[in-house]
Order: structure tokens, then sequence, then C-alpha cells
């Protein structure tokens, strides 16, 4: 790094920080968005499906009238009732593509809300403290009067002393760490086969899908132990694959443990194979308790 | 236009709106707090937003076929 700090003013980080909640803003009206498509398209495939029956009835009710009258030619109507039942099968083809589109893209608007939300409410944490401490350097009375935005993507609060990402719920320790500021060190994970301890890379792959998509949004509403338990009940879920484990497992003694460096890195005290995992998924953050 | 494709576009701008002001902090602030700024929280809010791109693309594409089917 080179230059000097006292070439930026507290207006002008404050101008990042406005940046980041236009953003939040902007995430939160874009998954709007995208939820009202969904929804769309889903409500005209259920209309088509159901006009579609309707149509099939009709032709099967004309068919099974023509073949009560005595030699009277139904082939056409047999036509009609086959190409209505092709129309049925491609409104129903439609509806299956529409819910797996669905179900996939509810998992990733998930993830991608909890992250935002915590990187974004993380970031303008970390932005105050520097317009504080640049204030402060600068002579000014203090940075409190830089309007650094309260709308944001919800609730979380930050941690402001360690200026990492906290999603709303989680234990106190934790926070959303980049992997990108994770120091890989001597990891002896390298690949699949390093992994030999009762579970697969799948099964954390899978974990670290369930963190995101279930267990994190669960615990920002206060959700607890007893709701994944319960969940995983219905569900016919257990072991690596469950809710509960990947709960204990992420927030237990078994939690990824990441040490801070003091500049901005960390260093690994458990959790490796996980870090593994959440790279090659192309992961940006891992939850992780930090000290 | 679909309003999936109104959401990626969107999804695009918001993202641009908030790399043009990382790129202005960039060239008025480098030191060991801007830094810190853009590992921690800059850099894994572009990844991110890579991902979810792709995702609302998917999803569009999806959502098309399915429109194709009945119509």
């Amino acid at each position: 790094m080179s230059g000097s700090a006292a070439h930026v003013t507290p207006e002008a980080i404050q101008q990042v920080a406005r940046a980041l909640v236009r953003y939040g803003e902007a995430e939160t009206a874009v998954v709007h968005t995208a939820d009202a498509g969904v929804q769309q398209v889903a409500d005209e495939v259920a209309d088509e499906v159901k006009a579609r029956q309707l149509k099939v009835r009709h032709a099967d009710e004309a068919l099974q009238a023509c073949r009560r009258e005595e030699d009277r030619d139904c082939s056409g109507l047999v036509q009609d009732l086959n190409k209505a039942e092709q129309a049925l099968d491609q409104a129903r083809q439609a509806s299956t593509i529409v819910a797996r589109a669905a179900a996939a893209f509810q998992m990733k608007r998930s993830k991608h809300m909890m992250t935002v939300q915590g990187l974004v409410d993380g970031g303008r944490a970390r932005l105050r403290m520097n317009a504080t401490d640049l204030a402060a350097y600068l002579g000014a009375s203090s940075a409190g009067g830089v309007d650094f935005g309260t709308a944001g993507m919800g609730a979380s609060p930050a941690s402001a002393a360690s200026g990492l990402a906290v999603p709303p719920g989680v234990p106190d320790g934790f926070a959303l760490v980049p992997l990108s500021a994770i120091d890989p060190g001597d990891n002896p994970v390298t690949g699949p086969a390093d992994f030999g301890k009762g579970y697969t890379a799948e099964d954390l792959a899978w974990g670290i899908e369930a963190l995101h998509s279930v267990v994190l949004p669960a615990l920002a509403i206060g959700k607890g132990a007893d709701y994944f338990a319960d969940r995983d009940a219905r569900e016919g879920r257990f072991g690596t694959r469950s809710y509960s484990d990947t709960h204990s497992g992420f927030f237990n003694h078994d939690a990824v443990r990441l040490e801070s460096s003091g500049d901005g890195r960390f260093t690994v005290g458990n959790g490796r194979h996980r870090i593994w995992v959440a790279q090659q998924r192309g992961d940006s953050v891992i939850i992780a308790k930090v000290s | 236009m679909s309003a999936v494709r109104n959401a990626l576009d969107a999804h695009n701008i918001a993202a641009a709106d908030r790399q043009r002001q990382e790129r202005e902090m960039a060239s008025a602030w480098r030191d060991a707090a801007s830094h810190v700024v853009e590992v921690r929280f800059l850099e894994p809010l572009s990844l991110q937003d890579r991902e979810f791109a792709a995702a609302l693309a998917e999803l569009d594409q999806q959502l098309s076929r399915a429109i194709n089917l009945i119509r």
C-alpha cells in the first residue's frame, strides 16, 4: 500500500458507506422482483394446467358420447383428445420446470441475502470506525455527524470490534470471515481423499448449503436446536446430512475457529476441511468463531 | 422482458454502482484501513454478485423454457 489517509476525508468514506447501503436496498428490491417473476410464471403455468385439464375432460366426454352412438366416426375426436393430452403433458412439464427452478433459486437467494446483509452491515460498521479515526486524526470534532445510513438489509448488527460481519442470531464470537483473508498455511486438506473422519467432501458441501439456506435464516428469526431437530424428524434427516448436525457442527465445540493475525488476515485453528470445501464451492465467506 | 430479467439487470446496475464507488475509494484512499475494507467486505461482495447474477440468469432461462412449453 502506498499513499496516505490524509488524501481522504470522512465524507469520502461516507460516500462508500452510502453506496453500500444503496446496494443493500437495491438487492432487496432485486430479490423481491425475482420472487414476483417466479410467482407470476408459476401462476400462469398453474392456470394453464387447469385449463388444459378441462380441455382433456371435455374432449374425453365428447369422445365417450360419440362412441355411444352406433356407426359414428369418432376418429376426429380421438385426435382431439390426443392433442389435448399432449398439451396437458407440456403444461405439466412446464410446472415441473418452474418448481425445480424456484427451489434451486430459493437456496441461492437465501445465501445471497444472508451474505450481502452481513457484508453490507459489516462494511458499513467498519467504514464508520475508519471515518471516526480519520476525523479524530484530522482534528475534526468526530464522524458522528456523518450519516452512514441505517437502512441496510435487515437488523443484522456487525461486530464493530472486529469489523467483521455478524449474521443476526449467531452465538457471540462468530462472524462471517472472507475466505480470501484466511491464510492457507500448511493445509493438509488438498482433495477429497483427505476426508476420512466419518464424512465426505460432499457431506460437508451439503452442510454448508444447509447452513446458508436453512440454519442461518432460522437463527436470524430466533429459532434454535429444537427447531432443527423437529425439521430433521419431519424430513427424515439424520447424521451428517441433518440440520441438527450442521447447527452443532458450525456453532458448538467443533466450529470453524480462526485467529486474527492483527493485519486483516486469519490463521486456522479448526475447520480446514470445511474451509477447503467452501473454497471449492466458490463461496466468498465462511462462518467461524474468531479470536 | 421478464421480471427475472429485470431483476438481473437491476442487480447488475446495483453492483456496478457499488463497484464505481469502490474504484473511487481506491483512487483516493490507499492505506491499511482501505485494504481491510476491500479484503473483508468489497471483494467478497463482488464474488457474491457474480454468483447471484449466474443464479438469476439460470432462473430466467428455466422460466423462459417453461413459458415456451405453454405458448
